[in-house]
């Protein structure tokens, strides 16, 4: 008998009886680990009969010891051999009685060679113990940080450094999962005791990920250019229906999507990696690789887009506010890349200057599945404007003619005239102007399927946007269908269809802002036509003296007599007019690809392909002249037409053509470890876009229905076409070439023509080149098992814009002016004969030429420990070439200013992502945060020119499109210290340069321009003139982030997205409008604050008519900081728990609720920073998805 | 396999004919919709269009302008037209007081770019029929008549050029160069002096008169009636400085307005302000004002792209009108109502008793009562520029400045009393006796101010002109002249005159606007903004 039960010492040293218990118990599990298998197995086969008494289990044991060969080994230090037993038995084997009497203690026992049994606690005699050692099956490095777990149970460990690891089995079989993120989860069943090495095979999912890069798609691990992508799964959690560039908001770097905010119809705007021009800056979009261009690109509602004035209104009128991507229903997409910098978007050199979206809709395969998904919405705006009530309103307007002595109080305006209207009771005219229960509806159904040789796809969809405001909707029922094929073992062909009908409510009688600003006094309804209240008394009388002899009809002396009803800011009655008139777009939409491919040789793919994109819109619209009481510029409603007509009616049609010819030789070929691939393409597109209208002022019925334009009224008709014609023609050539995955490098060439210049300056050409150099793949880097990943890409490239006016090139003699001759007093006749004039428009720029915008990258791309992914880049895209209108003198007397290559824009900056997700049991997630900086500078300018307003200006050395305006100094609080000022400083935007007290004074920096000093002289002289306005702030965000969060937890998933930009300043014009104080419009409740004698505010001016001190003037008074941070995104859904297995009829069924804009931080003091006009709405939403 | 081959081979050649087909370069030409210049001017039509498209840009300073009609920069100044009591409706009443006229306001900008481009449409006229040969004019005289006429309304527009800001650039080629877009300030008389060689050259080669199908259009003597205007403003400016000089011009505008033979004072005052009697035989220049038979929008400007424009002279400002909540901005100042004598007939002309205490009992009539609407408060009745009533008071002033027969002077401006009190007394004759110089300019200006107030820019462009030369003075003027209150809706003490004439230094001259200022660096601004 061992025993090593030492009291001489033990007693003696406690410090030394622990360690010797430790070294004891490490020499036990010792034995136990290294001798269980080899066992004996003699205790089985002795036998024993006894008969024990009330004896100790030692005294047991000691007997047993005395009549076998059997030797125990125990410690009473950890088990108590002191509780005594009675027991007998016959022929037993030993183990039998030893487990018999140790049933009751804590010890168990353990047969190890040579007859010794070992006794020792219960815990430490179960261990049944695996170990091991976990490599990559590909590279067969260790994997340290395996997640290893005794499945069913809660034991776990991970792997160390070296990949080892050790695990306690709790009972002799078991199953061991193994998993880590990136590598294929293996679960391996295990006994105890064994030595158990695991291979992990990688899982394909970060590194293989496949990316669409236009002309073909590549491994992302491959990428060697800026390209940030979204997949269906964001977008389907994004909870748009309406259109797919939400989905991209916050979740790519130098990517900034701000959104068109509550009107279904607008298109939200996207810059990417910062603004490269004052032009057109909207990105290139490709649908399945059709190159979308529509009329007027880019020239909609944006009076600085290079265009002139008149023909930017033109060409919203004639376009309308079709948006490209409401036009796809983001449940079709699968993903949309965008190509941020030139070597990625050289391939579409043309018009890629501002990136180019690559939007690729879902393809068929496998099995037959049919997908339904459906989802219902509330929205609304979380804020609205406080307006004054009739007394608040009356005080104000009574305390701003005081303060203005050059004017008199308005009779309505004062309570002793008989005129008075502050009686009238206080009218809400916001309220009616939000849509009761605006819903959100989408429905989508699609089936797909595929094998081998074909594929497809096809889906219908319905979508519904009630909009925020009154009659501004939007419907929209779309169908796509693909299908591809592979005819021979040579040849495949695909065709891809879409169409879409869309129709839209356009016809918010007027802007809220317009609306708000109402006289509280002035009824919405009353006695007019449909119940609304008029907003002027007028009566109109003909008076029937004899018209001249040759007269037209409307040139008889009618009578109109028109006065306004409730003060000189009567407004139009929006709600009447919007009753008695209606105006709709109606769209359809048709996008159509075929191509034939051929694979004459293995690698060698030959591609030619047609794409037609058409679109019809209709615009529609018709008014009753019966809403002339509604106006407060009313047309005589008894004038028009056969002076009987009950209304006018409108309509024009515009039609889109755009034909795209493709044409594509592709080879790749591997030989070792060299990878080519090269690629040649040509393609031609040509755009046709036609106008009709069509016009009458008679209309003979107030039926609905029955509004048409009918031939027989031809005296009344107004009809007119035109067409607008563009062409490009591209050349492309792209050779990729990889050495090992481990050496890239990448050169495209494009040459391109546009239409828009002079023959000799018609062609770009385009290049790029782009190399990585994937450091992971090198051996030198094996061994550094946390870095998963790693690549190092540089990129440089040249992209073009050509989107100008067209035919700046030439003069061209425009037909418009006209003036009438031959009045004469012998025919009496005032009109005289209408005679068409024309005129040059400007003058021809036979010079200009492509745009260029270059583009330099460094990035790096890596995967750490698996988990992690991080991208960090820095960008400079330089456009040079600018090509846009010049600001000439007026005094050249041009009719607009012509087109050039004028100036040099920079933008520079970083972008960093980074993305975690893990998994702990069944709790899987998934963090991503990226944030974009941008550096917007203007380099050069033409002449040095500054062009621009104070809403935007350019200018070398500034950030373009700053804000420019007066610096508020102060308000004075007596008149005392205004006189002393103005005898000092002259202010001549305050009437008479008299301020008083209440009023603001504005900073004196600079003294006026001259000869030396282009925009100002730098010494301050005495006057406070435009030669004091400076820079306010700058408009396009320095930096931009956003944050992804996506949790799962068995059936359950949730995701977050939060976006956010910052260092951004804006004009509020609409605070600027709400708080002037003159005009007499309606203010909002913020005037209250204003500077009275009793309330001596240092910020807000006091209230004048007229503003004689010129203190709303644009200065930074209304300047604000635009930042935001929103909770763009909340989705939470339900996986139901079954599998195909369990329920025949689905695979798959998941239920959501979720909203949108949940909340918004900003300091700005409107209603929304995005978007002031039509805010960004609150929504919330529920949906179910469901694959049969 | 090898029917195969063939069959890629044929497929491979159509798609590549198909792909290089689209891809000609050709089909990048793409035809202008509209004519481009190199194919114009080729006919004798081409010239006509081209110069109706210069006429046309008057309309630019006449139309409703979006509610910022230009006419009160011009009338508003002077002291025949002012404000009513309740007149800040329009953006334009500072004008009447001096205060904020600065060079950002939209009136000062939207002047001198209306100018400048019927300057440059005129101007590439000229070129054009220098360089063009004359056979392509069916008429031959046509190619001199149509040059005639671009040389007259760009002499227009310089000599309003001169008299708003002084100092506007002088241009004269058109410019199609980057390099050469910018051109200094004009000196002293430098724009007039070109309208002085333009309009010389100008009436040499004008018709004599045109055809009723072509009334409208300027002709000799329009020209030679600008042109002694011209003179006699230059005189005016010359007069203190260089006596001879002014002398000088004096005689050849009498030179020039002789020269004016076909014209007569119509017997009806009243006929020179009605609609159906425009093109008259008093008249030298009008603006066609008129109105497109039921499509005149009257928010769009005359050259708007592909829709129908203005076509109409705006004269709201003159009724009680609804943008002004039922009131009158601009109404006739107490000096100009007594400034006539009592039973004159061009009273009832001119202006119309009202009770209204707001409007001192008077609002406006000229043009109002004879005309036809265009719709909105808009007139087809054309703003008659020049006419034969103001050549003879400028005859006058410039014979008795030019040290003439005062007899003769005092003559001219009988004519003018005599028309005006058709078969009536009063008027009556002025003593043609009389010889106290000072005593006859006097009556030459009050003269001009009861037959041309409120008749276009003549009013404030006297008052300046009369500065320059010493006639009146402008530095002590508290616009009353004798009547309490200059602006007859406030006190003297109110009126800001002497304040603006401090701030500019004595400049009488808006200041250039701040778009040329910005992109012309050459240009310095006017004193005093």
């Amino acid at each position: 008998m061992i025993n090593f039960k030492n009291p001489t010492m033990r007693e003696k040293n406690p410090a030394f009886k622990t360690y010797l218990l430790a070294m004891k118990l490490s020499v036990i599990l010792c034995f136990l680990g290294m001798m269980q298998v080899s066992a004996s197995v003699y205790s089985q086969n002795t036998r024993i009969s006894f008969r024990y008494q009330d004896m100790s289990i030692k005294e047991v044991l000691n007997d047993i010891e005395k009549n076998t060969d059997i030797r125990f080994f125990y410690n009473e230090d950890f088990i108590d051999l002191s509780r005594k037993v009675t027991m007998d038995g016959t022929n037993k084997n030993v183990e039998e009685v030893l487990t018999d009497l140790l049933v009751a203690s804590n010890a168990d026992y353990k047969v190890l060679e040579n007859n010794l049994i070992v006794i020792a606690p219960k815990n430490l005699m179960q261990q049944k113990v695996v170990t091991g050692k976990i490599t990559d099956s590909k590279t067969g490095a260790p994997v340290p940080g395996v997640n290893i777990v005794v499945k069913g149970t809660t034991i776990g460990t991970y792997t160390d450094a070296n990949g080892k690891y050790s695990i306690s089995l709790p009972q002799t079989n078991a199953t061991i999962t193994f998993s880590f993120i990136g590598y294929v989860i293996q679960e391996i069943p295990v006994s105890a005791g064994s030595v158990l090495d695991v291979k992990l095979t990688e899982e394909s999912k970060l590194l293989d990920e496949v990316v669409v890069i236009g002309y073909g798609q590549r491994a992302k691990k491959d990428v060697t250019t800026a390209i940030s992508t979204v997949e269906a799964g964001d977008i389907v959690k994004a909870n748009t229906g309406q259109s797919a560039e939400l989905a991209m908001q916050g979740k790519m770097t130098g990517v900034l999507v701000e959104s068109g905010g509550g009107n279904p119809n607008s298109r939200p705007s996207i810059q990417i990696r910062g603004l490269g021009t004052w032009g057109v800056s909207q990105p290139l979009y490709v649908i399945d690789g059709i190159p979308i261009y529509e009329f007027g690109y880019g020239a909609d509602g944006s009076t600085s887009s290079g265009y002139d004035a008149n023909y930017v209104a033109r060409i919203g009128t004639l376009r309308g506010t079709q948006n490209i991507m409401s036009t796809i229903n983001p449940s079709d997409i699968e993903s949309i890349s965008v190509l941020k910098d030139a070597s990625a978007a050289a391939i579409y050199g043309v018009r890629a200057s501002n990136g180019v979206i690559l939007i690729t809709t879902k393809k068929g395969s496998g099995k037959a599945k049919v997908n339904f998904s459906s989802k219902f919405g509330f929205q609304k705006i979380p804020e609205r404007y406080k307006m004054l009530g009739v007394q608040d309103y009356v005080n104000l307007e009574t305390e701003g003619y005081a303060n203005n002595p050059l004017l008199t109080l308005k009779p309505y305006l004062d309570p002793s005239s008989s005129d008075y209207l502050g009686n009238l009771p206080a009218q809400d005219w916001a309220s009616p102007m939000y849509t009761k229960n605006s819903r959100t509806q989408d429905y989508n159904l699609s089936v797909s399927g595929g094998n081998d040789n074909s594929n497809y796809f096809v889906a219908v969809g319905h979508y519904k946007n009630d909009g925020i405001y009154i009659n501004n909707n939007l419907q929209r029922y779309t169908v796509t269908s693909n299908v591809n094929s592979k005819i021979s073992n040579y040849f495949k062909v695909g065709v891809n269809y879409r169409f879409v009908y869309q129709k839209a409510d356009d016809n918010t009688p007027n802007s809220i802002g317009y609306t708000v600003g109402t006289p509280p006094w002035q009824p919405i309804h009353g006695n007019g036509p449909n119940g609304y209240a008029p907003a002027i008394d007028t009566t109109y009388t003909y008076t029937p003296s004899p018209p001249p002899a040759d007269a037209m009809p409307d040139y008889w002396p009618w009578q109109i007599n028109v006065r306004k009803l409730y003060g000189d800011q009567t407004h139009i009655n929006v709600y009447g007019i919007g009753s008695t008139q209606d105006n709709y777009n109606t769209s359809y939409r048709n996008l159509g690809n075929a191509f034939i491919e051929a694979e004459p040789l293995k690698g060698l793919k030959i591609k030619g392909s047609v794409s037609l994109d058409w679109y019809m819109q209709k615009n529609f619209n018709y008014a009753f002249y019966e809403q002339a009481i509604f106006s407060i510029t009313p047309n005589d409603p008894l004038k028009p037409g056969d002076h009987h007509s009950l209304g006018s009616v409108s309509e024009r049609d515009s039609w889109n053509q755009n034909l795209v010819k493709d044409f594509s030789v592709n080879y790749n070929h591997t030989f070792g470890q060299h990878n080519f691939d090269v690629l040649f393409n040509a393609e031609a597109q040509n755009n046709n876009f036609e106008v009709a209208g069509l016009s009458t002022e008679q209309l003979n019925s107030r039926v609905i229905d029955r509004i048409v334009i009918k031939e027989a009224q031809r005296g009344f008709t107004d009809g007119s076409n035109e067409i607008h014609r563009s062409a490009l023609i591209g050349y492309l050539g792209r050779l990729s070439y990889n050495y090992a995955s481990k050496y890239y490098l990448d050169a495209t060439v494009r040459r391109d023509g546009s239409y828009a210049f002079a023959p000799e300056n018609r062609w770009g050409n385009f290049p790029a080149f782009s190399a990585a150099w994937r450091v992971s793949a090198e051996d030198f880097m094996k061994n550094l098992t946390w870095l998963n990943d790693m690549k190092l890409r540089a990129g440089w490239g040249q992209l073009g814009n050509s989107e100008v006016r067209p035919y700046m090139y030439l003069s061209s003699v425009i037909n418009y002016p006209h003036y009438s001759l031959a009045g004469t007093p012998a025919n009496g006749d005032a009109r005289g004969v209408y005679t068409w004039g024309v005129r040059l428009g400007d003058f021809a720029n036979q010079a200009i030429s492509w745009e260029k915008t270059a583009t330099t990258n460094f990035a790096i791309d890596a995967v750490l420990f698996r988990t992690i992914n991080v991208t960090l880049e820095y960008y400079d895209k330089t456009t040079n070439g600018l090509l846009q209108t010049t600001s000439l003198p007026p005094s050249i007397g041009l009719y607009a200013n012509p087109v050039a290559n004028i100036g040099k824009v920079k933008n520079s900056g970083f972008e960093f992502s980074v993305g975690y997700s893990g998994k702990q049991g069944d709790f899987t997630y998934n963090v991503n945060a990226n944030i974009t900086t941008v550096k917007n500078k203007v380099i050069s300018m033409f002449n040095h020119d500054r062009i621009g307003g104070n809403a935007g200006m350019i200018q070398e050395g500034y950030s373009m499109n700053y804000l420019w305006g007066y610096k508020v100094g102060g308000i004075f609080q007596s008149d005392a210290e205004a006189a002393a000022y103005t005898n000092q400083i002259r202010d001549i935007n305050a009437t008479g340069n008299t301020k008083k007290a209440g009023d603001m004074w504005f900073q004196n920096l600079y003294g006026n321009a001259d000869a030396d000093n282009k925009y100002y002289n730098p010494v301050p002289d005495t006057t406070v003139n435009e030669y004091d306005q400076t820079y306010l702030g700058k408009t396009i965000p320095s930096y931009y982030y956003g944050i992804a969060i996506n949790l799962g937890y068995k059936g359950f998933d949730l995701s977050a997205n939060f976006t956010g930009v910052g260092d951004v300043q804006k004009y509020d014009y609409m605070r600027q409008q709400l708080t002037q104080m003159s005009g007499e419009i309606n203010q909002s409740t913020d005037v209250l604050n204003r500077w009275t004698p009793s309330n001596p505010s240092t910020t807000f001016p006091r209230a004048a008519e007229g503003d004689p001190g010129g203190n709303n003037r644009f200065s930074d008074r209304f300047v604000e900081n635009a930042g935001y941070f929103r909770f763009a995104n909340l989705q939470i859904g339900y996986t139901l728990p079954f599998s195909r297995e369990q329920v025949k009829f689905a695979e798959n069924i998941r239920f959501w609720i979720g909203g949108s804009n949940l909340f918004c931080i900003t300091p700005w003091k409107g209603l929304d920073p995005e978007n002031e006009d039509n805010p960004v709405p609150r929504s919330y939403l529920f949906g179910i998805e469901a694959t049969f | 396999m090898k029917k195969i081959v063939v069959f890629i081979s044929i497929i491979m050649v159509l798609l590549t004919g198909v792909i290089f087909n689209a891809c000609k370069k050709s089909n990048l030409d793409i035809v202008d919709p509209d004519i481009t210049e190199s194919d114009f001017f080729k006919t004798q039509d081409d010239f006509f269009r081209a110069m109706i498209g210069a006429y046309a840009k008057i309309t630019d300073l006449y139309w409703f302008n979006n509610n910022n009609a230009l006419h009160g920069s011009w009338l508003l100044p002077g002291d025949d037209i002012t404000v009513g009591a309740l007149g800040g409706h329009d953006g334009n009443y500072g004008f009447d007081q001096f205060v904020q006229i600065t060079p950002g306001k939209e009136a000062v900008s939207d002047i001198w770019t209306t100018l400048y481009q019927i300057i440059n449409r005129t101007t590439i006229i000229i070129i054009k029929c220098d360089e063009g040969s004359a056979s392509i004019f069916t008429d031959p005289a046509m190619k001199d008549y149509i040059k005639g006429e671009a040389l007259f309304l760009r002499s227009w527009c310089n000599y309003k050029l001169w008299n708003t800001y002084g100092t506007a650039p002088l241009i004269t080629t058109r410019i199609t160069d980057f390099s050469k877009v910018k051109t200094p300030n004009s000196k002293e008389t430098e724009l007039l002096d070109q309208a002085i060689t333009d309009l010389t050259l100008a009436a040499t080669l004008l018709p004599a008169s045109w055809d009723a199908a072509n009334s409208g259009r300027v002709f000799a003597e329009s020209a030679n009636g600008l042109l002694g205007k011209c003179l006699v403003f230059r005189a005016c400016w010359n007069k203190k400085t260089d006596p001879a000089k002014s002398t000088n011009d004096y005689n050849d505008a009498v030179t020039a307005f002789n020269k004016i033979t076909s014209r007569i004072l119509v017997p009806n005052f009243g006929d020179n302000f009605d609609a159906t009697k425009e093109n008259n035989q008093e008249s030298l220049f009008e603006f066609q004002a008129s109105s497109q038979s039921g499509l005149e929008n009257i928010w769009l400007a005359n050259d708007f792209n592909q829709a129908i424009g203005s076509m109409d002279n705006y004269l709201g400002y003159y009724t009680q009108q609804w943008q002004w909540w039922g009131n009158c901005p601009y109404v006739p100042s107490k000096k100009l109502i007594a400034a006539f004598e009592p039973g004159d007939p061009r009273i009832d002309e001119t202006f119309v008793t009202v009770t209204d205490p707001n409007y001192y009992g008077y609002q406006w009539a000229k043009y109002i009562k004879h005309d036809i609407e265009g719709g909105f408060n808009t007139s087809m009745n054309n703003p008659r520029i020049l006419r034969y009533a103001d050549i003879l008071l400028l005859k006058a002033e410039a014979i008795l400045k030019s040290g003439g027969s005062k007899s003769d002077a005092i003559g001219l401006i009988n004519q003018i009393r005599t028309r005006a009190r058709s078969a009536g007394t009063v008027p009556a004759d002025f003593n043609t006796g009389e010889s106290n110089e000072s005593t006859i300019m006097q009556w030459i200006m009050d003269e001009r101010l009861r037959e041309l107030c409120g008749d276009d820019d003549h009013r404030w462009f006297d008052l300046k002109r009369w500065h320059y030369a010493g006639y009146i003075d402008l530095s002590t003027w508290d616009g009353g002249d004798g009547v309490t209150g200059f602006s007859t809706s406030r006190p003297a003490s109110e009126f800001k005159f002497s304040d603006f004439f401090a701030a500019t230094h004595g400049n009488l001259w808006y200041p250039i606007p701040t778009s040329e200022i910005n992109s012309n660096n050459l240009v310095i601004q006017n004193p005093g903004y």
